[in-house]
């Protein structure tokens, strides 16, 4: 019996914004345990929460950047549940009517992955656990977080890898949060339930809950597909439960579920009131994002003829991204200034984080000037190569390093008599050729080129030079 | 200068109080010295006080003799001895709820109510008695013990806000503080010969008043006279963009409309108030009717059918928040933790049972029931749809008429001890309170005469939203009408 | 009728505890609310409706204001260590 996997994903996100989502607290990763904390996000007595309005917007831009549609109207519920890092036993979420829902994010292969909805709600606080106690920070407590939740549309441990790449850079392109999923702040439960292939009805499931690694979630699908296959190859049922993943081990482990606790008794909470947002707002926020990332490798290839993988590389992170646009609005041929950016700019980049602050000395302006230099037949590839690193060395403009005269291209009479003052300064290396020594052509040829300030195209040099030397 | 003789309008205590201080014909330390010392002579007897704030008192006095020193204007409420239930969160100074969870609890923040009356130089005598978590229609479920009625020991003060009525009644502070959720300002004002006033669901914020039911809960006020009321309310309801349900746009201004003619107005009353009245009530209540339609307005019977639903509907609404809102007593951030305990569940349960009276986990374990998977379509959305229902029906209602005229409550302050034996059926005397917060209007109770005990009755007036001018108009215009102000001869003689 | 199972399963839920010896009394009371509170169910109300009369849920603007100070955080706390909420696994 051949089984197939059946997938869907919980998402968590923590938002970057300023501040928590229903108080004034700092959202500051790390800190002193308990210092970004106020009566609110610890649940005093009294204490009243009031929502975040950038939380708001953030969750529409995820909601439109995976095709949901965003309800103008949309409601805060309380989950009800007790456990030490939860201040005032509830959770303030979004039950039955959330902020976005019926969207869909799109493999490389073309399937959509159906996002069932997106809701807001604030993260709980941080348990440290030692050998005979609990150690509780709430610094975490009340950080915004969406949560996005897919339908069991994903078959193989791939479309889930893709799915969760792809959600990550999307949410980092849109600017709504950093997704590192090591430090926590992106985080996924894994439903997974196992079919017979050609079967369309849905096993039972289980939740692999706070993935957050990537290598992680993988190796727990797999492991715990193969349990699940082996149940029911046995004539067992799976039962439907919540499971831990086990780094060490590599195996899933129930969690000790306690069957009364799962009813949340969900319902609006009384402090806050329905949450609209306008249509107009909507709008505003929809023309504000920027062109998705896929959105614009796809025209990259289509309209500029990059590889896929240059347009990848081009869209992976928005400030290079935003980056290559704006240059590409103004240069005749972006394929070229695409190979520039990536070949040197990028390249000097070794970090993610620096990848991400793509901080460079090279503005738009000065770097557009020097491609438009290369396509007008100013200087050639191998000069404005040397002029990039030199501008990115000081951050000089481009006028800086070729002044009037050097922009100038070398007439052919000027070209023979740096060639023949290259065969008189070096009389060793004439010899060495004629004796058969390819490699002294590369001291004349170095030659004439520091005489040329690099302006001289190398190829054209060699074939004077040994037109020269066989005179 | 505030002048208190404007348009008219009598001379409260507020003002009394306020003239004898700026004239220095006592200064703030020696009036609070009174108030403090009669407190210590009588608390005992009377329950009111669970925490006596002297010295803070002392201190805010002295403050306050500095600035009139000083020749500033001060605002009628700077030098004021009063107090605040203890469900009201006042930083650094113990706020318990009346509750074994929260003793020995201080805030670390004000609640924004007690900030601005400190602001304007309140002095604090100190908190006051309350049912547990104000749960309770007579004080007696407080864990310190009940507040007794200053006109007769033998009964209750009512409920949950007994202290603060106690306090006002028996002449050991001047205003009071309380909540009111489904009753519990106004029955106490009723039983004790008060004006209570429970503003409009929205304009007195929220912020650091102890959560017991969200959607109903409502700080009010409990003075000697309605003049007393608007003066302390115009000053206490403002918008606080730190709660959330807290009104934007209303502007509180009742005292300038005190003493307008109520000669026209059309007052109704809903025949299903009448039932169950004590005979004394009723005799009150039918006086008072009348005195109304001697003044000029104009009253009809007429029925809201809905009312009769509104008390099981409360009960669900209450206890459903309720039990969310007091979810975060476990032991672990503050309040009461058990000492003994063998896993973190086995400590929390056993904290929280350890914490909390009988009456409070029996509306937890309501809350949770009506809440539940299998339940909380049957009462608890049921009991939404009734909110809903009832406040369309009070719509339709004020198209029509002004305000509405029911008895506070449908009998005199209870004997100590009775409402415990059965506190199901004590649910009934809320019967003509609850709907008044269900529907998030603004209601006032007022004496209106005795009975044959000498136990003070209480006329309701409910009115439309945000129309708290009116309701007081209406309240000042019957408090002139005739002599109703009850007095008892506890605490300070000025 | 609430059964003492689904008192317990309420119990439970509510992070209450009700000793052996209670449970009868405390079914008996609450079974005495749910029935007060039960004249509600024959009422035909539709329960289609969603409306909060009290408006919409006001915005803040994400600024950073500054928090309690730690003392403040931990002054009503039971246990603390190293800045943080203690809570020991058993006593």
């Amino acid at each position: 019996m051949r089984y197939e996997l059946v997938a869907g994903l919980e998402t968590h996100i923590e938002l970057s914004t300023e501040s928590k989502i229903f108080c004034g607290c700092t959202t500051r990763f790390a800190g002193e345990p308990n210092t970004h904390c106020c009566p609110v996000c610890t649940g005093q007595p009294g204490a009243l929460p009031v929502l975040n309005r950038r939380v708001v917007e953030y969750g529409v831009m995820a909601g439109l950047a995976v095709n949901c549609s965003i309800n103008e109207l949309s409601f805060m519920d309380r989950k009800n549940y007790s456990y030490p890092d939860l201040p005032k036993a509830y959770q303030i979420s979004q039950f039955d009517i959330p902020l976005c829902q019926d969207g869909y994010l799109e493999l490389s292969d073309g399937k959509r992955i159906g996002i069932e909805r997106i809701h807001i709600e604030e993260d709980a606080g941080k348990l440290i656990h030692r050998q005979e106690d609990i150690l509780i920070d709430y610094n975490r407590a009340g950080v915004p977080l969406i949560e996005i939740v897919s339908h069991p549309h994903l078959n193989s441990t791939e479309q889930v890898r893709e799915y969760v790449d792809k959600l990550r850079q999307l949410m980092r392109f849109i600017g709504i949060s950093d997704c590192r999923m090591q430090e926590g702040s992106m985080r996924c439960d894994v439903n997974i339930s196992v079919r017979p292939v050609g079967e369309t009805a849905l096993g039972t499931r289980t939740e692999i809950k706070n993935m957050n690694s990537i290598s992680g979630i993988v190796r727990a699908m797999d492991y715990e597909f193969e349990r699940q296959c082996r149940i029911l190859e046995r004539g067992g049922k799976i039962l439907q439960e919540t499971l831990r993943f086990d780094e060490a081990t590599g195996q899933t482990t129930p969690m000790r579920s306690k069957e009364a606790d799962k009813d949340y008794r969900f319902f609006r909470d009384p402090d806050l009131l329905p949450v609209y947002i306008s249509k107009e707002e909507i709008e505003r926020i929809r023309a504000e994002l920027p062109q998705l990332p896929f959105v614009r490798a796809q025209r990259y290839v289509r309209e500029y003829g990059l590889s896929p993988e240059e347009a990848a590389q081009l869209t992976g992170y928005r400030r290079v991204s935003d980056f290559f646009e704006n240059v590409s609005g103004s240069v005749r041929t972006p394929a070229i200034a695409a190979k520039f950016i990536i070949g040197q700019i990028f390249g000097r980049f070794r970090t993610e984080k620096e990848k991400e602050a793509f901080e460079i000395k090279v503005s738009e302006e000065e770097f557009t000037s020097l491609m438009k230099l290369l396509e007008e037949g100013t200087i050639n590839h191998n000069l404005a190569k040397i002029t990039l690193e030199k501008m990115m060395d000081t951050g000089a403009s481009v006028s800086q390093f070729l002044d009037k005269d050097a922009l100038k291209c070398i007439s052919e009479e000027e070209l023979d008599s740096m060639c023949r003052r290259a065969l008189e300064t070096n009389p060793k290396a004439v010899i060495d050729y004629k004796k058969g020594k390819e490699k002294a052509l590369m001291a004349l040829l170095g030659y004439v080129m520091r005489e040329s300030n690099g302006k001289a195209e190398a190829s054209h040099v060699r074939e004077k030079l040994r037109v020269m030397l066989s005179e | 200068m505030f002048s208190a003789e404007k348009e008219g309008v009598a001379v409260g205590r507020i003002y009394e109080i306020h003239n004898l201080i700026t004239k220095k014909e006592i200064s703030c330390r020696e009036l609070t010295q009174k108030y403090l010392e009669a407190v210590i002579r009588d608390n005992h007897m009377l329950g009111t006080y669970v925490n006596i704030t002297a010295e803070q008192a002392l201190m805010m006095a002295d403050e306050v003799d500095k600035r009139i020193h000083s020749g500033e204007d001060i605002h009628p409420l700077c030098g004021v001895p009063m107090t605040l239930k203890d469900n009201i969160c006042t930083k650094g100074i113990e706020t318990t709820c009346c509750s074994q969870m929260l003793k020995g609890h201080k805030p670390v923040y004000d609640a924004t109510v007690w900030q601005r009356l400190k602001a304007l130089g309140a002095v604090l005598v100190g908190k006051t008695n309350m049912d547990e978590f104000a749960m309770g229609n007579t004080c007696e479920t407080s864990c310190f013990g009940a507040a007794k009625n200053p006109h007769d020991t033998s009964r209750v003060a009512g409920g949950s806000s007994g202290g603060g009525a106690c306090a006002v009644s028996a002449n050991l502070a001047v205003y009071a503080l309380g909540s009111d959720t489904g009753g519990s300002v106004r029955q106490p004002a009723s039983f004790c010969g008060l004006v209570g006033l429970k503003p409009t669901y929205g304009a007195v914020s929220r912020l650091g008043l102890i959560a017991y039911a969200s959607s109903l809960d409502q700080i009010g006020t409990l003075t000697t006279s309605v003049e007393d009321c608007a003066l302390l309310f115009d000053s206490i309801a403002f918008h606080d963009p730190l709660d959330s349900t807290s009104s934007v746009s209303f502007k509180a201004d009742t005292c300038s409309s005190l003493n307008n003619s109520i000669k026209g107005r059309k007052l109704c009353i809903p025949q299903e108030y009448l039932e169950g009245l004590s005979a004394d009530v009723k005799t009150c209540f039918e006086k008072a009717v009348r005195t109304y339609e001697d003044m000029g307005a104009e009253i009809e019977y007429m029925s809201i059918p809905q009312l009769r639903l509104a008390l099981p509907a409360y009960y669900i609404l209450a206890c459903a928040e309720a039990s969310s809102n007091l979810g975060r007593y476990d032991g672990v951030r503050y309040g009461h933790k058990t000492d003994l305990y063998e896993s973190v569940q086995e400590m929390v349960s056993k904290s929280r049972s350890e914490g909390f009276g009988d009456e409070v986990k029996r509306r937890i374990l309501m809350g949770t029931y009506v809440l539940s998977e299998g339940y909380v379509n049957a009462y608890y959305k049921k009991a939404q749809a009734m909110r809903h229902e009832l406040a369309k029906a009070f719509d339709r209602v004020f198209e029509e008429y002004d305000a509405i005229l029911t008895p506070t409550v449908p009998h005199t302050a209870p004997f100590l001890g009775q409402a415990l034996t059965n506190p199901v059926e004590s649910y009934q005397s809320d019967i003509c309170t609850v709907p008044v917060n269900i529907a998030s209007l603004p209601a006032v109770s007022l004496p209106c005469g005795a009975d044959s005990h000498g136990l003070p009755v209480g006329l309701q007036i409910i009115g439309n939203r945000f129309c708290e001018a009116t309701l007081l108009n209406l309240a000042y215009k019957f408090q002139q009408s005739g002599d109703y102000a009850s007095s008892t001869d506890w605490g300070v003689t000025l | 009728m609430i059964s003492k199972q689904e008192l317990e399963n309420i119990a439970l839920l509510s992070k209450l505890y009700v000793p052996q010896e209670n449970l009868e009394t405390v079914c008996r009371d609450m079974q005495r609310m749910v029935d007060f509170a039960s004249r509600l169910c024959e009422a035909p109300l539709s329960t289609e409706t969603e409306t909060d009369s009290r408006g919409l849920t006001p915005l803040r603007e994400d600024i950073v204001n500054p928090s309690c100070p730690r003392e403040d955080i931990l002054l009503n706390a039971p246990c603390q260590e190293s800045g943080c909420f203690l809570l020991r696994k058993k006593v």
